[in-house]
């Protein structure tokens, strides 16, 4: 169970009572969430009397462990009706992928923390630490569906090696060999918990993480295809309909109510299935044009504080000193951007990775981000 | 014997010296290894506030700030010439105090110019203290020799806030002398060339074996100095840049605070090498998803070629300071080199060239001014008479006259306790009162001069301009308080004024800074002892549990192996639970446990092998 800012337990999902189904998933939920819901939990009050099971911010936990059943399963009959025509994009209740993300929304030119964190093998099942579970390469010519991929990186860090090393040896392989892009990101988007590190890391009898691997197959309950697509439907007019981005600060004009409306719908939607990159990405384009959009802002703040939280665990104590590991030379050739390499040129040998986010100009989640894609790639060493 | 720390507080970098146990002067060096420190204060987004070299590290992407030369506005009034340059040309935001001083706004939050250099002067003495391992707690701080009363009130004050009781406030180029042992035994002219980070400053001094080492003129240029130099290196980079690559760095933040940094590492490079490499990888973003590079060699020829006009600058003032001291350079018996910047080849060449002889350049030209300062503390608390200064007036005190005409009553370098008396007329016929300003420096004209109070002398009995005589008596004390007196010599009415230096702070906005500070100095200790409580705890763990599997193979089958096993996993649980805890006093509860633990663990491998 997650605590809240006052170190208070959070209060129970009221959803634990209502179904058998979902009393299954508060307690996945209590595995895979752990603290990163937090600052959420205080917000509550402030919806009291709205639809609050339809409201991911009124909730007592706003991140599901994993989508509903129902949810789970209209996705999952998406999916498979992409992958059983030949292309997939041909579909005619699919739109053609127009460049959205590219034109809309900011472009972000950091790299991903790591390869394995991006969307490739979008559609093989991963475990919770983002590994690809043996045995289930993505089909052959399988397309993406397009959800708007975003360019900087969603999941949580990967774990170190030796935990999932042993996280593999105690799941068990899925029963499906392909699940939907979005579940396999949605598991991959989630922060770990240190407790589930450690779980993960107990004998697979004892281990819950087998079952929750185990009961993919459980999405195997197909509904009906009207309700898939509606689903992808639902998202991609709203893509459409954004405006482009302002150039050079001229005012861009206000979106249609719809579009704005919608577009709040996606950002929870995101945030609820543990995208946050993604829910941070619509929170921010959204604000660009409504800067007064209150629940906007306080999703793009409770991302930001996640995905800090998430890199900042990852990265390990920031009171470690970092150190360039590669000679000026070699420095040149690697594949930066220039905010990494101005993050790189305040490496020196004595600051500690803290003093460096204090110097660094940046937001902390940007330079963390980096950092972490430097220490990933061996550039620079933390001790 | 208590310690003294000598301080150079400077404009762009500061040092501190003490007096090591063979009583020759030493410079601390701080915890990067430097001798000196930036005297920059930031405060970061999250409310941190950094000071010194890392301050200077994000000193351009966090502009707004970040306050650097903070020694230009101290002891300034919000009205004065140079708060409304500095209006202009600062990048942190300047406000107007509640006693018509300066206040500096670091996010959201206002700050007193002494406030702002107390930062510094505390950040040197926890250097010190670091250094020397004891609480120090009195200094003598270096302020340049054009500096009136109120500034050096207001770095007294900031002495004061930072913790330091400053026993003495003295000239920098008299600090330099000092350094150099001049004027120990005799009498003598000399020049002092100081060419720092942000200023230069050339001071005529007459030194004296009895202690007084007076200042017979001092000018310079408050916006010249090794920025300046900085300043060209970066605009040769960005302009070969912008011809090969059509993109200008300065529009970039990132890129401008790099080639800054760049830019003053090949300066003070080449001033022992003659040619250094630039190499600035992803220096800036195409945009095309692709950074450049920046790559470029600078030879000393071409730093001397960008910068010749600065340096023939800084001799036209030289120029000027000997012309106002009615002296010829070879009137002149030693040159001393002060600042950084005079390590630069072609800067002794130049001073050499107009001085006509070699300058005085034994001592580290960084250091010399905080050497000069931690003798003089030394020599204070020694009670070393023959190498005390002398208190003196910085500044020649007198009244305005008709036609706004400076009178001057006491001249200076007049040592202190002193007093004057001169007897002025009335300017206008009939003139019943009489307006007496009182000011301080040395131009004819007065409203160039600081004025210090005025105040009025009434009830003059009506008459023809100049029969009325009223005495005028100037008297400093030993505290440096100036009491100005008039009297009608004919009526025996009398009025006076006292003077007194301020910072423009009251004495509880200083006593409510002086706590402050103390707070942060508290936080800032705790949080070093929990790290370093922290880094001892968590080395013996990594080391008690990189044994662990060792020890459990050996020990692990027997009862009392199991035992000690499991006694060893509580003691490195309590430790983790402590460290979580972030109290250093906690984790050094078990950092006993830990040891022992460890010297068991290895005792165990080691008898097994």
């Amino acid at each position: 169970m997650g605590l809240d800012d006052e170190g208070k337990p959070a209060r129970a999902d009221p959803r634990q009572t209502t179904a058998a189904g979902k009393q299954k998933l508060a307690s996945v939920q209590d595995d895979l969430v752990g603290d990163v819901v937090f600052d959420l939990i205080d917000e509550v009050d402030e919806v009291a009397g709205e639809d609050t099971l339809n409201d991911v911010f009124a909730r007592d936990t706003a991140i599901p462990a994993s989508p509903s059943d129902e949810l789970a399963a209209e996705r999952m009959h998406k999916f498979d009706a992409d992958v059983r025509l030949p292309n997939g994009r041909n579909n005619p209740r699919i739109p053609p992928p127009p460049p959205m993300r590219a034109q809309q929304l900011t472009p972000i030119t950091l790299e991903p923390p790591s390869a394995d964190l991006e969307f490739d093998g979008f559609d093989a099942p991963i475990d919770v630490f983002g590994q690809q579970l043996p045995g289930t390469r993505p089909a052959e010519g399988a397309q993406r569906p397009n959800f708007g991929q975003s360019q900087m990186p969603t999941a949580p860090p990967a774990a170190a090696k030796g935990l999932l090393d042993q996280s593999k040896r105690s799941s068990p392989a899925p029963q499906r060999a392909q699940r939907p892009a979005f579940l396999a990101e949605t598991r991959r988007n989630r922060p770990i918990d240190p407790q589930l590190l450690a779980r993960a890391t107990a004998p697979a009898s004892t281990s819950r993480s087998g079952s929750r691997r185990g009961g993919a197959g459980s999405y195997g309950s197909q509904p009906s295809k009207e309700s898939a697509l509606d689903f992808v439907d639902g998202l991609d007019p709203l893509l459409e309909s954004l405006p482009p981005a302002p150039k050079s600060g001229l005012k861009a004009p206000a979106p249609p109510a719809s579009a704005t409306r919608a577009g709040a719908k996606e950002m929870h939607e995101c945030y609820a299935l543990g995208d946050f990159t993604q829910a941070l990405h619509i929170a921010e384009e959204l604000l660009a044009r409504s800067p007064d959009d209150i629940s906007a802002r306080r999703c793009a703040q409770n991302c930001r504080d996640v995905l800090t939280q998430m890199y900042a665990a990852r990265i390990g104590p920031l009171d470690q000193v970092m150190t360039v590991t590669v000679s000026p030379e070699e420095v040149q050739w690697l594949a930066l951007d220039h905010r990494a390499g101005f993050l790189l040129a305040l490496v020196d040998g004595q600051s500690t990775v803290d003093e460096i986010l204090d110097i660094s100009g940046m937001t902390r989640l940007d330079a963390l981000k980096i950092i972490f894609d430097l220490v990933e790639r061996q550039v620079v060493s933390l001790a | 014997m208590e310690t003294v720390i000598g301080i150079d507080l400077g404009t762009t970098n500061s040092c501190v010296a003490v007096m090591d146990n063979n009583s020759a002067p030493t410079v601390i060096p701080n915890r990067g290894g430097y001798k000196t420190t930036p005297s920059m204060v930031a405060v970061t987004e999250a409310g941190k506030r950094l000071v010194g070299h890392i301050a200077k590290r994000q000193a351009i992407t966090n502009a707004e700030n970040t306050v650097y030369a903070a020694k230009r506005l101290i002891g300034r009034k919000w009205n004065s010439p140079q708060i409304k340059n500095a209006l202009l040309t600062s990048s942190y935001n300047i406000a107007e105090g509640p006693h018509d001083d300066v206040r500096i706004v670091l996010r959201d939050k206002s700050y007193s110019v002494p406030e702002i250099s107390s930062m510094i002067l505390q950040e040197m003495k926890i250097i010190a203290e670091d250094y020397l391992g004891q609480p120090v707690t009195k200094a003598v701080v270096t302020v340049p020799a054009y500096f009136n009363d109120n500034q050096r009130q207001a770095t007294k004050d900031a002495g004061t806030i930072a913790g330091l009781d400053v026993i003495r406030i003295i000239n920098e180029p008299t600090a330099a002398a000092l350094a150099y042992g001049l004027g120990k035994e005799i009498d003598r002219v000399i020049a002092v060339y100081d060419l720092g980070g942000g200023t230069f400053d050339i001071s005529i001094l007459e030194l004296s074996s009895t202690g007084v080492f007076k200042v017979i003129a001092t000018t310079g240029d408050t916006f010249l100095g090794g920025e300046d130099f900085d300043a060209r290196i970066v605009d040769w980079l960005v302009h070969g840049f912008q011809q090969e690559h059509d993109i200008d760095l300065r529009q970039d933040r990132m890129a401008l605070q790099r080639l800054r940094d760049a830019a003053e590492k090949a300066k003070c490079e080449l001033s022992s090498v003659r040619e250094t490499d630039i190499n600035l990888p992803f220096i800036i973003s195409t945009g095309r998803n692709e950074a450049l590079h920046l790559q470029r060699t600078l030879t000393r020829e071409t730093l001397e070629g960008l910068t010749e006009d600065l340096i023939e600058r800084t001799i036209e003032i030289c120029r000027d300071a000997l012309g106002d001291a009615r002296l010829d350079p070879k009137d002149l018996e030693d040159v001393i080199l002060v600042g950084g910047m005079t390590r630069m080849p072609a800067i002794q060449k130049a001073a050499g060239e107009y001085f006509a002889r070699t300058p005085n350049k034994g001592v580290h030209p960084d250091e010399v001014v905080a050497l000069g300062a931690a003798i003089q503390g030394h020599a204070l608390i020694e009670d070393k008479n023959d190498m005390i200064l002398l208190d003196v007036t910085p500044h020649a005190l007198g009244i305005m006259t008709f036609g706004s005409h400076f009178e001057e009553l006491i001249p200076q370098n007049t040592t202190v306790p002193t007093s004057r008396t001169k007897v002025f007329t009335t300017s206008r016929d009939n003139q019943t009162a009489v307006k007496i300003l009182v000011m301080q420096g040395e131009n004819d004209n007065a409203e160039k001069n600081e004025l210090l109070g005025e105040f009025i002398l009434t009830g003059l009995r009506r008459a023809a301009k100049g029969e009325i005589e009223i005495e005028v008596a100037f008297e400093i004390n030993t505290d440096g308080i100036v009491s100005v007196f008039a009297k009608d010599l004919e009526t025996g009415q009398a009025q006076s004024i006292q003077v007194t230096a301020t910072s423009g702070l009251t004495q509880d906005e200083i006593d409510n800074m002086i706590e402050t500070a103390k707070d942060y100095l508290v936080e800032r200790r705790t949080d070093e002892d929990f790290e370093a409580a922290k880094q001892e705890a968590e080395t013996l763990i990594a080391e008690i549990e990189r044994l662990f599997p060792e020890v459990e193979g050996v020990v692990g089958s027997s009862d009392f192996g199991q035992d000690a096993l499991g006694k060893a996993r509580t003691v490195l649980e309590h430790a983790r639970e402590a460290i979580d805890a972030r109290g250093a006093a906690q984790i050094r509860q078990h950092v006993d446990g830990l040891a022992r633990t460890q010297r068991m663990f290895k005792g165990v491998v080691s008898r097994a092998q």
